[in-house]
């Protein structure tokens, strides 16, 4: 049986036309238990290249498979072994959180036991389970991400893709899905995470890349990258050489 | 299939109003949705009693035969504006784009599903403009019994058409709209179009009224909308279904019925012209078995000749954006 990375992104092009790329030759392998981290400036090209992993956005050339799956030929297989999470995400505003994780939950085929187990245990530790039955619209920024996080995890993916999952959190929650994400991949799950936060990205991640105008400039284990240095010297550093 | 209704299901509940006022918490909404929701109730019923109104004055006038054809352009056209200015931000911008499209749905059962959605939402305005004239036209008509469910059935079929058109529409001026920088130019030119058309029709009503001119206006307009069935060919179907079709029905249903439970022959001693007993055993075979029977060819036909597969429709797909040539098409066809 032949071993597949869970994320292989393969010369990776996305183009808007008029020469304008918003990535270019994207290359990436991201295996099972890996925290992968996609560190990049603002409009650098993690949003375009994390939007085409998980099948929002067509991508002009290469490819991205995920387990083994093609993302342009078998995008069901790809989806239902994936959970996104953007970096703002839009949910169903007059919706419950019950509502929308039981919609979840109904599109991922989760039994209602398990359901019930999942979603409780992932609303104690963030602290919302007396919002769960208020309206979507009636919650801060904090506890749309909460909800969303938890509709994340609520099918046990193999593959964790997440857009600035930090932004807007508080810190006990920060702490949490941190400790979550180490969790998943001790049980085999991948998660791959941008940001252009350096301090979340160095505690968290065993590797690394990093992206700079459509194009990766530096890639792999966070020994290799920064060479005893701290991860913000590296990245400066690989920053003015490109 | 049973993607397809969940996400049906949970686009109705994530705008229902009656959700947002069980589990909101502010009295100010509560109290606002259920003014909108008594709002909505007046609107309907005017909307029903204008159309009663005008029917009568067809039917006072002789016109009565007008109605259907009416119903229907009546109903296209509100199906046609609703969609046209909906399907831009609703079929092909959404908000939540990124979150459904990354869930375990196909492009396709997303976008049925929403358009699906349009027209379960806007259906009480169809149903109440068809509802109306239907009282109206068989107050004045007096048409067959069976015509009053044909004429809802059809109620319910006829606005996929012009919808069908309108996302279609809407769909070109997306795309021609989205190379200019300004992208909501097209459609705000559309909408000040039809608001200036919306008033001056007022003041046509006005002055029509004003000059006596009711009876040969409605003249006009019966002889405008027959015509108008002659191009708008849904309006001659959902006139002649509702005329013609239900007469044919009503004398096809006697058949078999008749076929079936009470067919006997006449003596030729008794009775001149009728065929004799073995005649009569022949024409009972021939009715009870062809009505029988050729339903259940068509059916089989249907279900085996004309439903192409999800991967054929991918293929031919892929060939219409010009991802693959026609040779490769052909070949993967005959692969399938």
């Amino acid at each position: 049986m032949s071993h597949h990375a869970m994320l292989e992104i393969k010369h990776y092009s996305k183009s808007y036309g008029k020469g304008k790329n918003a990535a270019e030759d994207v290359c990436l392998t991201v295996e099972s238990g890996d925290i992968y981290g996609f560190i990049g400036h603002n409009g650098a090209g993690k949003s375009t290249t994390i939007r085409a992993i998980v099948g929002v956005l067509d991508f002009t050339e290469g490819e991205i498979y995920i387990d083994g799956h093609s993302v342009k030929d078998e995008p069901m297989e790809c989806k239902k072994i994936t959970a996104y999470l953007p970096d703002n995400p839009d949910l169903y505003e007059n919706l419950t959180g019950i509502q929308y994780l039981n919609f979840i939950a109904d599109v991922f085929g989760i039994g209602t036991h398990e359901r019930e187990q999942r979603i409780l245990r992932y609303a104690d530790l963030f602290e919302i389970t007396d919002s769960l039955s208020d309206l979507i619209g009636s919650y801060s920024h904090g506890m749309k991400q909460k909800i969303a996080i938890i509709s994340a995890l609520i099918h046990k993916p193999k593959l964790l893709v997440l857009d600035e999952p930090f932004v807007g959190l508080d810190p006990k929650a920060s702490f949490i899905l941190k400790k979550l994400m180490h969790e998943m991949c001790e049980s085999g799950t991948a998660v791959f995470f941008s940001t252009h936060v350096l301090d979340v990205a160095e505690k968290l991640c065993n590797k690394i890349a990093i992206i700079k105008n459509g194009k990766i400039i530096a890639s792999g284990t966070m020994e290799e990258l920064t060479r005893g240095h701290s991860l913000e010297e590296a990245f400066l550093e690989t920053d003015d050489e490109k | 299939m049973k993607n397809s209704l969940l996400l049906l299901k949970t686009l109705l509940l994530s705008t229902a109003q009656w959700n947002i006022y069980r589990h909101s918490t502010d009295k100010k909404k509560r109290r606002k949705i259920a003014l909108g929701f008594i709002g909505r109730v007046l609107l309907y019923a005017m909307i029903m009693l204008s159309c009663i109104f005008m029917c009568i004055g067809y039917g006072h006038y002789g016109l009565s035969d007008a109605v259907p054809v009416l119903c229907a352009l009546s109903a296209s056209v509100i199906a046609f504006v609703f969609t046209l200015f909906r399907t831009n931000g609703y079929l092909f911008a959404f908000k939540e784009y990124d979150m459904l499209l990354s869930l375990p749905f196909k492009a396709g059962t997303v976008a049925g599903c929403k358009f699906l959605y349009m027209y379960l939402k806007a259906l009480p305005w169809y149903i109440s403009i068809s509802l109306a004239m239907l009282i109206g036209y068989g107050y004045y008509a007096k048409p067959p019994a069976a015509s009053f469910p044909i004429w809802l059935l059809l109620s319910l079929v006829l606005p996929l058409i012009p919808m069908l058109l309108a996302a279609f529409i809407g769909f070109l001026i997306a795309r021609i709209s989205s190379r200019f920088q300004k992208t909501n130019i097209v459609q705000t030119v559309l909408t000040v179009v039809f608001v200036l058309a919306i008033f001056s029709l007022r003041f046509v009503l006005e002055s029509i009224f004003r000059n006596h001119q009711v009876e040969s206006t409605l003249r006009s307009a019966a002889a405008m909308t027959q015509s108008a069935s002659r191009y708008y060919l849904p309006a001659a179907w959902f006139s002649n279904a509702v005329t013609k079709l239900s007469a044919a029905l009503m004398s096809s249903l006697s058949l078999v019925l008749l076929a079936l439970f009470g067919f006997s022959a006449g003596s030729a001693d008794t009775v001149t012209g009728v065929v004799d007993q073995v005649g009569a055993k022949g024409c009972w075979h021939v009715l009870t078995w062809i009505s029988a029977i050729g339903p259940v060819i068509a059916i089989l036909i249907l279900v085996k000749c004309y439903k192409l597969r999800d991967k054929e429709v991918g293929v031919i797909a892929m060939y219409n954006n010009g991802e693959i040539s026609k040779e490769e098409c052909e070949r993967k066809l005959r692969e399938l």
